[in-house]
């Protein structure tokens, strides 16, 4: 009884620490999160050639690459991949590989719930692009989605899509929404309760504190979208009324509970990205971020503030005069603690050392993208101005520069930045600088356009065009963007396949970098910390390493001297790892072939799927976190 | 290297906050939850009156029984609280009791929805008859669901404390049902107001 | 002294400041009753609608917080719950009224 090695009575505790076990099996937050990003990056990939059909077919007037419904299916999908299984757990991998390194902390708060967030992801991602498979099958069938990624009823109620598509996008996004809340509470109690001594909330890095904010959002909005997709669920599955017009039903409900969530949502993808590039910043400009405490406040406002706005997607529904006032009103207070960031970020490098890395040069990028996309941002939330903008290729630009230019930007800056301390080995520089001005130049060449052939009227969505509107130069110009934005990608893949193939071996702080992630070893050991460090300092790092740092002023004034008691997290004796379980994989296998059962209406599946999650709680709550103690030889204290 | 085996509720880890991260992860989940619930019931508000050529609510509802199912409810709260308590005391086999009977009221509740599902069915109320039966059953139903699983959870709670009872050591996992459980009465609490009384009093 | 230890002292404090007894549960268990009972009550009074609705609206209020203060501890526990159930149920009243009245049209 004392020796619970077994899980469901018959399942042995795994310990593999290589092979596809081990892996499976893990706990470990910066596997996890190396999962992740590779699994997104892949995704990322698939989405791009999504895109990279679509500007193909839009290259000239007239063209047929591609049929009307497969083009609708391809935008549909584009943004369905990029939004939620590229982008969002990108920055999870960022979050899960860095936050607990950044607080000081052995692992994230429930280990084992981690690895299920990461396993419903691939579940869920895995599940909604079948219908691509089945699409190939039965090209007449329109499995794939092809309603938009906003999902409007009524193009997705039975009557208008009678394929499998909003179905296949109904359950993904359900099977995907399971794990990012997991994700929420798990880094939330994470960050309150696992910070190293010393560590208080207002000396935690910057990042940390975006991952924080984000979490915060992703549990209060993803309810909603839970909520429309099961209500859309109930509607196509079991004859439900919600956006049933015939019955009283009201579609545009559907738009006000999906930007109830969607725009919190938008900011959960740029908020990880700010604090990418605020950690960044002051790395390569030698100096401590410009207002730490301003960006904390207005990283928390903008979160707020996400949720009083989302109207401002449906000015042109006819809301009425009051209420589109009012949601341009909020929406237009947005400006202000984004302006502020900007303006730090600015201020930060102003008198700095700076050195012209790739990472930096992407955070600029970012800089200069993302106050792009803002502009235009402020510039739909003006009622009169976006009845002319809403559905044209203006809005498309906005988003691209925002996601695109902020938010891959800074994904792309983290890599370079982070990269040591992910695998032990540096990415080159010199292909990563050519990297940088090939997507910079490539995605301005192609997104800059959409201003104005949005401003000369071509719809968004639109799948094919006639000569004549003027529209014929910027989109070939736009295609050829997009091949030179290729070309830097696939930069980036040869220069990731070379620094793989090197033997590991990298400094701990190749950067002379802040933060305390960098103490640790590259790639960092099982339990990250020998000992759990104690925090005098914001940049505590910075300030052990260069005592007489100078700067005078508060963050010499914040230093004091905690007492190192080693009684947070168990310091003393040996260190407490949890152990690996096959449960999180188990109970997300079932999910998913639950929601297989529900879309086929196959009742095997479905009681497959039911058992498995069964067996998986059961065996989880039973099994306990397990684990070992690892005593580590001598302290180098 | 040395190799023990640990069981997680066994040795309580020391906090920023001094809370069980258990505790504060599950907080995180109930404050989620309730935006779950306020969409739902905006739904239902959203398309009130709505009944097609269906029945109305008024037809439908009958207050006295919905209230002695409310009331099975509440009083599964206090036996959950109970349960919490007896537990912490260290007085496992009356835990456990408690528990059983939370199961057990959960269960009865269930039954009334159940029977008023039905009743509702046969009165000409479809999840397809009109608006009202839409958001009522989703609305409800949902509510169901979560009362269900949480009578699993108290079940596997029972199996948990098969030997020796719910002591000390596994007080910590009844709080967190009990958490729930609570969660999914104050859910009914809103419900109850909301859909069932002010039908009737308006 | 870190700041981050005092914390954690007071907090500890905070939470053995009392203890509930069996008697607490049940106590409030009965005036849940008795609310229910009340709610039950004043349903069927004629002619008095706003006064029913007042009291509805206290009523199952008053139940909502006995519930989480008591039954869930809050009182007792550390007000960083009290905090983070607060946030999620502001939200979700504001959302309801929001969508409630952007939906009226």
């Amino acid at each position: 009884m004392a020796t619970a090695a077994k899980t469901l009575g018959f399942i042995p505790r795994p310990t593999a620490e290589t092979g596809f076990v081990s892996w499976l099996t893990t706990v470990d937050h910066k596997r996890i999160g190396l999962m992740y990003g590779v699994t997104a990056f892949l995704f990322f990939l698939f989405g791009g050639l999504e895109a990279f059909v679509i500007r193909l077919q839009l290259m000239k007037p007239n063209l047929d690459v591609v049929t009307a419904d497969t083009f609708n299916a391809l935008f549909t999908m584009h943004a369905t991949t990029m939004i939620f299984l590229a982008i969002m757990p990108m920055l999870a991998a960022f979050m899960n590989f860095l936050l607990p390194l950044q607080i000081g902390a052995r692992d994230v708060a429930f280990p084992r719930l981690n690895a299920f967030s990461y396993w419903s992801y691939l579940g869920g991602g895995i599940f909604i692009n079948t219908s691509w498979v089945l699409q190939v099958l039965n090209p007449a069938g329109r499995a794939v989605p092809d309603s938009g990624w906003f999902g409007y009823a009524n193009l997705t109620t039975v009557n208008f899509s009678g394929g499998m598509g909003p179905d296949f996008w109904t359950i993904g996004l359900l099977l995907l929404g399971i794990g990012t809340l997991v994700s929420g509470f798990n880094f939330i109690t994470t960050i309150l309760n696992m910070r190293a001594p010393g560590m208080s909330l207002m000396r935690m890095p910057i990042f940390s504190w975006t991952t924080m904010v984000t979490s915060v959002l992703v549990i209060f909005s993803f309810p909603a979208i839970t909520v429309a997709l099961l209500m859309l669920l109930f509607d196509r599955q079991f004859e439900a009324n919600f956006f049933n017009v015939a019955a009283g039903g009201n579609v545009v409900f559907w738009q006000h509970l999906f930007w109830t969530f969607g725009h919190p949502e938008v900011y959960i993808l740029i908020l990880p990205a700010m604090g990418i590039v605020s950690e960044i910043l002051p790395t390569y400009s030698r100096k401590p971020l410009f207002g730490y405490s301003v960006m904390v406040f207005s990283t928390a406002l903008i979160g707020f503030m996400g949720f009083t706005v989302w109207s401002h997607h449906m000015f042109a529904v006819g809301m009425g005069p009051v209420v589109n006032t009012i949601f341009g009103l909020t929406t237009m207070a947005i400006a202000i603690p984004t302006g502020v960031k900007i303006f730090n970020w600015l201020s930060t490098m102003w008198g700095g050392r700076v050195k012209f890395t790739s990472a930096m040069l992407f955070a600029l990028g970012f800089i200069m993208c993302f106050t792009i996309g803002g502009l235009s941002g402020f510039m739909h939330a003006l009622p009169p101005a976006n009845t002319q903008q809403t559905d044209t290729y203006f809005i498309v630009a906005h988003i691209h520069y925002v996601l695109i230019g902020g938010s891959i930007f800074a994904i792309f800056g983290g890599i370079y930045h982070w990269f040591p301390k992910f695998f032990g080995r540096m990415l080159d520089e010199k292909l990563g600088k050519w990297n940088f001005w090939l997507m910079f130049a490539g995605f301005n060449m192609f997104a800059f356009p959409f201003h104005f052939l949005g401003l000369m009227g071509m719809p968004r969505r639109i799948y094919t065009y006639d000569t004549g509107f003027g529209w014929d130069f910027w989109n070939m110009f736009s295609t050829i963007g997009v091949w030179v934005l290729t070309a830097g990608i696939l930069l980036f893949i040869w220069n990731f396949v070379q620094a793989m193939r090197k033997p590991a071996g990298t400094l701990s702080d190749p950067w002379d970098a802040r933060t305390i992630e960098w103490t640790t070893a590259s790639p960092p050991l099982p339990y990250n910390f020998k000992e759990v460090p104690v925090i005098a300092a914001r940049d505590d790092f910075w300030y052990k390493k260069y005592p007489d740092a100078g700067h005078g002023g508060k963050a010499a004034k914040k230093q004091d001297q905690p007492h190192a008691a080693g009684a947070v997290h168990g310091g003393g004796h040996g260190i407490h790892m949890p152990g690996q379980s096959y449960m999180p994989a188990l109970l997300a296998l079932g999910i998913t072939l639950l929601g297989y059962g529900l879309l086929f209406s196959n009742m095997i599946t479905t009681i497959i799927g039911v058992t498995g999650i069964f067996a998986g709680m059961f065996g989880w709550a039973f099994e306990g976190d397990g684990g070992t103690v690892i005593e580590v030889a001598g302290g180098d204290d | 290297m040395s190799l023990e085996t640990a069981h997680g509720h066994e040795h309580a880890e020391v906090t920023n906050t001094g809370i069980d991260n258990r505790k504060l992860g599950f907080w995180l989940f109930l404050s989620s939850e309730t935006i779950f619930f306020a969409c739902l019931l905006v739904g239902y508000l959203v398309y009130h009156g709505q009944n097609g050529s269906g029945p109305t609510p008024a037809e439908l509802f009958e207050i006295p029984l919905t209230s002695i199912s409310t009331f099975v409810l509440l009083m599964s709260s206090l036996s959950v609280v109970l349960g919490v308590f007896s537990a912490q005391q260290g007085h496992a086999k009356a835990a456990r009791g408690w528990v059983a009977a939370t199961a057990l009221m959960g269960l009865v509740f269930l039954g009334f929805q159940a029977y008023e599902f039905t009743h509702f069915y046969h009165e000409g109320l479809t999840l397809s008859s009109s608006l009202f039966g839409t958001t009522f059953y989703v609305l409800t139903g949902f509510h169901g669901a979560h009362v269900a699983v949480g009578v699993i959870w108290l079940l596997s709670l029972l199996f948990h404390g098969r030997k020796g009872g719910l002591g000390q050591d596994k007080a910590g996992d009844v709080e967190i049902a009990g958490l729930y459980w609570h969660f999914v009465d104050i859910v009914w609490i809103v419900l109850f107001t909301v859909v069932y009384l002010l039908e009737a009093a308006m | 002294m870190a700041k981050i230890q005092d914390r954690t002292a007071t907090q500890a404090k905070v939470v053995e400041r009392s203890h509930p007894t069996a008697k607490t549960f049940v106590g409030v268990g009965l005036v849940l009753f008795a609310l229910t009972a009340a709610e039950f009550g004043i349903v069927y009074l004629e002619g008095m609608q706003p006064l029913v609705l007042a009291g509805l609206a206290i009523f199952s209020v008053l139940k909502f917080i006995l519930v989480v203060g008591y039954f869930m501890h809050l009182r007792w526990d550390s007000k960083l719950l009290t905090w983070v159930f607060a946030v999620g149920m502001v939200l979700a009243v504001a959302i309801a009224i929001a969508q409630r009245y952007v939906n009226l049209a």
